[in-house]
């Protein structure tokens, strides 16, 4: 019957906006042959401000790890972010963190 | 081979004729992976523009990433090819070459930009975690190639080395 299946539907489809909004993207950089330790370093200080030790941290954990989160935020910061790491070479992808 | 002298406002470059030949070619070469796309399937445009979403069910998303978010990527990795090039057209004649003149922001785009180079000469050359260069017989047929990429990977550590005292002191706070 429609009028008892129409909520369920509405809840669903809430549910999942709420989701969308909610959870956070999170910015993966994965390892790659190419890009030098100092220059996957100097990216990531350059783009989000972290301090020596965190950048090279990352570095360390996308090297050893083959991957590593950079950063997180809205789909849209995600995409930002994504978008400024492409454009220094990282290879960067983005996935909601849930 | 080039010399480069790093101080406090930015780089002198050295460069040999060949290595000014190189660098004039280089970004022209880049610079078509950014016109139209020729083969989406070429594995150096693959690594040079690769996915925002992994996620095969985000396709509209990935479409939205490439018409929204790309274009300004790529004018600025476009920038920084431009960057070589203007140095170059400024560079100073002196005794066996050239000498080139980079301010902190023009080092920084060389950098961004030498990468793009090795990135392409690393899908050309087939390098891997695994594989890298080191050893390759002379009679290679990519020894030409790999020796570029040798030489790039030398100068964009150089110019790194020169960026990286900025931002030697960013406090832990700031993460």
């Amino acid at each position: 019957m429609q009028s008892s299946t129409a909520p369920l539907e509405i809840t669903e489809r809430f549910s999942e906006t709420f989701e969308e909004t909610t959870s956070p993207w999170v910015v993966i950089v994965w390892n790659d042959p190419v890009n030098l330790m100092s220059y996957v370093v100097w990216v990531l200080q350059k783009l989000f401000g972290y301090s020596r030790e965190k950048a090279s941290k990352l570095m360390m954990q996308i090297h050893t790890d083959g991957k590593a989160v950079v950063s997180s935020g809205t789909r849209d910061e995600a995409e930002r972010d994504v978008g400024r790491l492409h454009a220094h070479g990282l290879w960067a992808t983005m996935q909601q963190d849930i | 081979m080039a010399r480069v002298h790093a101080d406090s406002e930015g780089v002198s470059l050295e460069l040999e004729p060949t290595e000014v030949e190189l660098l004039t070619t280089l970004p022209n070469e880049l610079r078509a992976y950014f016109d139209v796309v020729t083969d989406p399937e070429d594995p150096v445009y693959q690594r040079l523009f690769p996915r925002a979403y992994l996620d095969p069910t985000e396709d509209q998303a990935e479409m939205a990433y490439t018409a929204f978010v790309r274009p300004t990527a790529s004018e600025e990795r476009l920038a920084a090819l431009d960057a070589i090039t203007l140095a170059l057209e400024d560079a100073t004649d002196i005794r066996g070459g050239v000498m080139v003149r980079l301010g902190p922001e023009q080092v920084d785009a060389w950098a961004r930009a030498l990468n793009e180079a090795r990135l392409t000469l690393g899908v050309q050359l087939h390098i891997t975690e695994e594989h890298d260069l080191d050893g390759l017989d002379p009679s290679d047929p990519r020894s030409a190639l790999a020796a570029v990429y040798s030489w790039l990977s030398w100068l964009q550590t150089e110019l790194i080395e020169a960026l990286l005292p900025a931002y030697e002191h960013i406090p832990e706070e700031a993460d």
